[in-house]
Protein backbone atom coordinates (compact mmCIF):
# COMPACT_ATOMS: atom_id res chain seq x y z
CA UNK A 1 0.00 0.00 0.00
CA UNK A 2 1.43 3.33 -0.99
CA UNK A 3 5.10 3.95 -1.27
CA UNK A 4 6.49 2.23 1.71
CA UNK A 5 8.62 3.86 4.27
CA UNK A 6 11.68 1.62 4.61
CA UNK A 7 11.52 -0.71 7.56
CA UNK A 8 14.42 -0.78 10.05
CA UNK A 9 17.27 -3.01 8.89
CA UNK A 10 17.35 -4.99 12.13
CA UNK A 11 13.68 -5.90 11.96
CA UNK A 12 12.97 -9.61 11.41
CA UNK A 13 9.24 -10.33 11.53
CA UNK A 14 7.84 -13.29 13.42
CA UNK A 15 6.13 -15.98 11.36
CA UNK A 16 3.06 -15.50 13.48
CA UNK A 17 1.96 -12.91 16.01
CA UNK A 18 -1.22 -13.29 17.99
CA UNK A 19 -2.34 -9.74 18.60
CA UNK A 20 -5.03 -9.57 21.26
CA UNK A 21 -6.56 -12.85 20.12
CA UNK A 22 -6.18 -12.18 16.38
CA UNK A 23 -3.66 -14.17 14.40
CA UNK A 24 -1.33 -12.34 12.04
CA UNK A 25 0.44 -14.94 9.92
CA UNK A 26 3.36 -14.31 7.56
CA UNK A 27 2.84 -10.58 7.80
CA UNK A 28 5.28 -7.73 8.12
CA UNK A 29 3.72 -4.77 9.93
CA UNK A 30 1.15 -5.24 12.72
CA UNK A 31 0.05 -1.59 12.78
CA UNK A 32 0.81 0.98 10.14
CA UNK A 33 -0.30 4.48 9.28
CA UNK A 34 -1.56 4.73 5.72
CA UNK A 35 -2.50 8.22 4.69
CA UNK A 36 -2.48 10.03 1.38
CA UNK A 37 -0.47 7.26 -0.20
CA UNK A 38 2.20 7.48 2.47
CA UNK A 39 2.81 4.86 5.04
CA UNK A 40 4.71 4.75 8.28
CA UNK A 41 4.89 1.75 10.56
CA UNK A 42 3.54 2.34 14.06
CA UNK A 43 4.21 -0.97 15.76
CA UNK A 44 6.78 -3.58 14.84
CA UNK A 45 7.47 -6.72 16.81
CA UNK A 46 10.54 -8.51 15.59
CA UNK A 47 12.44 -11.64 16.41
CA UNK A 48 15.23 -11.68 18.94
CA UNK A 49 16.28 -13.27 22.20
CA UNK A 50 13.60 -10.97 23.54
CA UNK A 51 10.98 -9.66 21.12
CA UNK A 52 12.29 -6.47 19.50
CA UNK A 53 9.87 -3.57 19.61
CA UNK A 54 9.56 -0.44 17.53
CA UNK A 55 6.76 1.96 18.38
CA UNK A 56 5.96 5.31 16.78
CA UNK A 57 3.50 7.96 17.95
CA UNK A 58 1.71 10.69 16.03
CA UNK A 59 2.91 14.22 16.51
CA UNK A 60 0.40 16.80 15.39
CA UNK A 61 1.71 20.20 14.44
CA UNK A 62 1.21 22.64 17.30
CA UNK A 63 -1.27 24.63 15.22
CA UNK A 64 -3.79 22.09 16.51
CA UNK A 65 -5.56 21.77 13.20
CA UNK A 66 -7.55 18.58 13.22
CA UNK A 67 -6.96 18.17 9.52
CA UNK A 68 -3.21 18.34 9.83
CA UNK A 69 -1.42 15.15 9.00
CA UNK A 70 0.50 13.81 11.98
CA UNK A 71 4.17 13.08 11.76
CA UNK A 72 5.34 9.84 13.19
CA UNK A 73 8.19 9.62 15.61
CA UNK A 74 9.62 6.54 17.23
CA UNK A 75 9.38 6.51 21.00
CA UNK A 76 10.79 3.01 21.16
CA UNK A 77 13.41 1.86 18.71
CA UNK A 78 14.58 -1.71 18.95
CA UNK A 79 13.72 -1.84 22.66
CA UNK A 80 15.45 1.46 23.36
CA UNK A 81 13.13 4.06 24.76
CA UNK A 82 13.28 7.58 23.39
CA UNK A 83 10.66 9.10 25.61
CA UNK A 84 10.70 10.19 29.20
CA UNK A 85 8.45 8.02 31.39
CA UNK A 86 8.39 5.17 28.90
CA UNK A 87 9.99 2.15 30.45
CA UNK A 88 10.82 -1.27 29.16
CA UNK A 89 10.86 -4.18 31.53
CA UNK A 90 11.59 -7.74 30.65
CA UNK A 91 11.22 -11.19 32.03
CA UNK A 92 12.43 -14.26 30.20
CA UNK A 93 10.47 -14.28 26.91
CA UNK A 94 8.28 -11.36 27.99
CA UNK A 95 8.64 -7.69 27.31
CA UNK A 96 6.55 -5.01 28.98
CA UNK A 97 6.38 -1.43 27.85
CA UNK A 98 4.88 1.08 30.24
CA UNK A 99 4.19 4.80 30.39
CA UNK A 100 4.12 5.93 33.98
CA UNK A 101 1.97 3.38 35.77
CA UNK A 102 0.05 2.28 32.65
CA UNK A 103 1.12 -0.70 30.63
CA UNK A 104 1.19 0.09 26.92
CA UNK A 105 2.26 -3.25 25.56
CA UNK A 106 3.00 -6.73 26.76
CA UNK A 107 4.59 -9.17 24.35
CA UNK A 108 5.32 -12.82 25.04
CA UNK A 109 7.56 -14.93 22.89
CA UNK A 110 5.82 -18.31 22.66
CA UNK A 111 8.31 -20.00 20.33
CA UNK A 112 11.15 -18.71 18.17
CA UNK A 113 8.63 -18.02 15.44
CA UNK A 114 5.48 -17.12 17.36
CA UNK A 115 4.84 -14.13 19.60
CA UNK A 116 1.74 -13.00 21.42
CA UNK A 117 0.56 -9.53 22.36
CA UNK A 118 -1.44 -10.06 25.53
CA UNK A 119 -1.97 -6.39 26.35
CA UNK A 120 -2.04 -3.32 24.17
CA UNK A 121 -3.13 0.21 25.01
CA UNK A 122 -2.04 3.01 22.74
CA UNK A 123 -4.69 5.46 23.93
CA UNK A 124 -2.27 7.35 26.14
CA UNK A 125 -0.10 7.82 23.09
CA UNK A 126 -2.86 9.34 21.02
CA UNK A 127 -4.00 6.26 19.12
CA UNK A 128 -7.36 4.72 19.91
CA UNK A 129 -6.26 1.09 19.80
CA UNK A 130 -6.34 -1.16 22.82
CA UNK A 131 -6.94 -4.75 23.73
CA UNK A 132 -6.31 -7.67 26.02
CA UNK A 133 -5.71 -11.35 25.40
CA UNK A 134 -9.07 -11.83 23.65
CA UNK A 135 -10.32 -8.60 22.09
CA UNK A 136 -8.65 -5.94 19.99
CA UNK A 137 -10.44 -2.59 19.95
CA UNK A 138 -9.66 -0.40 16.99
CA UNK A 139 -11.59 2.82 17.23
CA UNK A 140 -15.19 1.65 17.58
CA UNK A 141 -14.53 -1.82 16.20
CA UNK A 142 -13.89 -4.96 18.13
CA UNK A 143 -11.76 -7.61 16.49
CA UNK A 144 -12.16 -11.06 18.01
CA UNK A 145 -10.46 -14.24 16.91
CA UNK A 146 -9.78 -13.17 13.32
CA UNK A 147 -6.95 -14.37 11.13
CA UNK A 148 -4.83 -12.21 8.84
CA UNK A 149 -2.89 -14.40 6.51
CA UNK A 150 -0.20 -13.32 4.07
CA UNK A 151 -1.14 -9.69 4.55
CA UNK A 152 1.70 -7.19 4.63
CA UNK A 153 -0.05 -4.96 7.19
CA UNK A 154 -2.63 -6.04 9.73
CA UNK A 155 -4.09 -2.71 10.82
CA UNK A 156 -3.92 0.35 8.60
CA UNK A 157 -4.95 3.54 10.32
CA UNK B 1 -15.33 -17.26 5.12
CA UNK B 2 -13.06 -14.87 3.34
CA UNK B 3 -13.57 -11.16 3.37
CA UNK B 4 -11.89 -8.46 1.40
CA UNK B 5 -11.65 -5.38 3.56
CA UNK B 6 -10.40 -2.20 2.12
CA UNK B 7 -13.36 -0.01 2.94
CA UNK B 8 -13.16 2.23 5.98
CA UNK B 9 -15.24 1.05 8.87
CA UNK B 10 -17.16 3.76 10.60
CA UNK B 11 -20.04 1.93 12.22
CA UNK B 12 -19.32 0.32 15.58
CA UNK B 13 -18.83 -3.32 14.81
CA UNK B 14 -17.80 -6.61 16.22
CA UNK B 15 -15.80 -8.60 13.75
CA UNK B 16 -15.31 -12.22 14.70
CA UNK B 17 -13.77 -15.37 13.26
CA UNK B 18 -13.02 -13.75 9.93
CA UNK B 19 -10.17 -14.54 7.58
CA UNK B 20 -8.65 -11.33 6.24
CA UNK B 21 -6.51 -11.16 3.16
CA UNK B 22 -6.19 -7.38 3.25
CA UNK B 23 -5.42 -5.01 6.10
CA UNK B 24 -8.15 -3.88 8.42
CA UNK B 25 -8.51 -0.19 7.69
CA UNK B 26 -9.79 2.30 10.26
CA UNK B 27 -8.76 5.88 9.82
CA UNK B 28 -10.48 7.50 12.77
CA UNK B 29 -8.31 6.36 15.60
CA UNK B 30 -5.93 9.24 16.07
CA UNK B 31 -6.99 11.22 19.08
CA UNK B 32 -6.78 14.93 18.42
CA UNK B 33 -5.83 17.67 20.87
CA UNK B 34 -2.87 15.62 21.64
CA UNK B 35 0.54 17.08 21.67
CA UNK B 36 3.95 15.65 21.91
CA UNK B 37 6.88 17.96 22.20
CA UNK B 38 10.46 17.24 21.51
CA UNK B 39 12.60 19.00 24.02
CA UNK B 40 15.98 18.93 25.55
CA UNK B 41 16.53 17.91 29.06
CA UNK B 42 17.63 21.07 30.87
CA UNK B 43 21.24 21.30 31.91
CA UNK B 44 21.41 21.23 35.68
CA UNK B 45 23.90 23.87 36.78
CA UNK B 46 25.21 23.49 40.30
CA UNK B 47 26.04 26.58 42.37
CA UNK B 48 29.79 25.97 42.27
CA UNK B 49 29.59 25.50 38.52
CA UNK B 50 27.79 28.82 38.26
CA UNK B 51 30.64 30.42 40.24
CA UNK B 52 33.15 28.87 37.86
CA UNK B 53 31.29 30.30 34.88
CA UNK B 54 30.99 33.70 36.52
CA UNK B 55 34.57 34.01 37.76
CA UNK B 56 35.75 34.01 34.18
CA UNK B 57 39.23 33.19 33.01
CA UNK B 58 41.88 31.21 34.77
CA UNK B 59 44.73 32.71 36.79
CA UNK B 60 47.23 32.00 34.01
CA UNK B 61 45.12 33.74 31.36
CA UNK B 62 44.75 36.78 33.62
CA UNK B 63 48.52 36.78 34.35
CA UNK B 64 49.28 36.66 30.63
CA UNK B 65 47.30 39.87 30.12
CA UNK B 66 49.04 41.55 33.08
CA UNK B 67 52.53 40.60 31.89
CA UNK B 68 51.67 41.87 28.41
CA UNK B 69 50.64 45.23 29.90
CA UNK B 70 53.90 45.48 31.85
CA UNK B 71 55.92 44.60 28.75
CA UNK B 72 54.17 47.34 26.77
CA UNK B 73 55.14 49.72 29.62
CA UNK B 74 58.80 48.81 29.24
CA UNK B 75 58.53 49.23 25.45
CA UNK B 76 57.14 52.77 25.96
CA UNK B 77 60.04 53.70 28.27
CA UNK B 78 62.51 52.42 25.65
CA UNK B 79 60.70 54.42 22.96
CA UNK B 80 60.75 57.56 25.12
CA UNK B 81 64.49 57.15 25.66
CA UNK B 82 65.01 56.60 21.94
CA UNK B 83 63.19 59.79 20.99
CA UNK B 84 64.96 61.86 23.68
CA UNK B 85 68.28 60.43 22.50
CA UNK B 86 69.00 59.11 25.98
CA UNK B 87 71.27 56.08 26.04
CA UNK B 88 69.28 52.81 26.14
CA UNK B 89 70.92 50.34 28.50
CA UNK B 90 71.32 46.69 27.43
CA UNK B 91 69.47 45.43 30.52
CA UNK B 92 66.43 47.46 29.50
CA UNK B 93 66.26 45.60 26.18
CA UNK B 94 66.83 42.24 27.92
CA UNK B 95 63.95 42.91 30.31
CA UNK B 96 61.76 43.82 27.32
CA UNK B 97 62.63 40.58 25.50
CA UNK B 98 62.10 38.59 28.67
CA UNK B 99 58.67 40.20 29.04
CA UNK B 100 57.73 39.22 25.49
CA UNK B 101 58.76 35.60 25.99
CA UNK B 102 56.91 35.39 29.32
CA UNK B 103 53.75 36.83 27.75
CA UNK B 104 53.86 34.36 24.86
CA UNK B 105 54.49 31.44 27.23
CA UNK B 106 51.60 32.45 29.49
CA UNK B 107 49.18 32.76 26.57
CA UNK B 108 50.21 29.36 25.21
CA UNK B 109 49.83 27.78 28.66
CA UNK B 110 46.42 29.37 29.18
CA UNK B 111 45.28 28.07 25.83
CA UNK B 112 46.32 24.47 26.36
CA UNK B 113 45.97 23.90 30.08
CA UNK B 114 42.59 22.54 31.07
CA UNK B 115 40.59 24.79 33.31
CA UNK B 116 37.32 24.43 35.13
CA UNK B 117 35.45 26.93 33.04
CA UNK B 118 36.51 25.34 29.77
CA UNK B 119 35.69 21.90 31.10
CA UNK B 120 32.27 23.08 32.18
CA UNK B 121 31.54 24.77 28.86
CA UNK B 122 32.57 21.61 27.07
CA UNK B 123 30.24 19.60 29.26
CA UNK B 124 27.38 21.96 28.46
CA UNK B 125 28.16 21.80 24.73
CA UNK B 126 28.12 18.04 24.88
CA UNK B 127 24.86 17.99 26.78
CA UNK B 128 23.06 20.06 24.17
CA UNK B 129 24.43 18.43 21.07
CA UNK B 130 24.32 14.89 22.42
CA UNK B 131 21.56 12.35 22.46
CA UNK B 132 19.86 13.68 25.54
CA UNK B 133 16.85 14.68 23.46
CA UNK B 134 13.59 13.78 25.02
CA UNK B 135 10.07 13.57 23.84
CA UNK B 136 7.56 14.93 26.26
CA UNK B 137 3.93 14.23 26.11
CA UNK B 138 0.96 16.26 27.14
CA UNK B 139 -2.62 15.44 26.48
CA UNK B 140 -5.22 18.11 26.84
CA UNK B 141 -7.93 15.47 26.79
CA UNK B 142 -6.25 13.43 29.42
CA UNK B 143 -8.80 11.53 31.43
CA UNK B 144 -11.67 12.42 29.14
CA UNK B 145 -11.20 9.74 26.54
CA UNK B 146 -13.13 6.53 26.81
Amino acid sequence: MGNNHRLPKEYIPFGEIIICGNRFIDGKIPISSERDGKSHEILLIGKGVLPQIWLAVPILPSSQSNYARPKWRYIVERNKTRMKNVEIKSRPNTLILSLGISIILEVNKLTDNIAEVSWLDLRLLGINIYGDKNVLNVGTNQLINNTFEKVHTMLAI
Amino acid sequence: MTQQKTQENKEPKIIENTLFNAPFVESEVIISNFQIMVSHEPFVLAKDEYQVLKSGNSFIANSATNILAATIGIALIIAAKYFSRTKIEDWELYVFYFGLILTAAAFVLAKFLPNDKKKLLKKIDKHFEGGSKNIEISNKNHGKQS
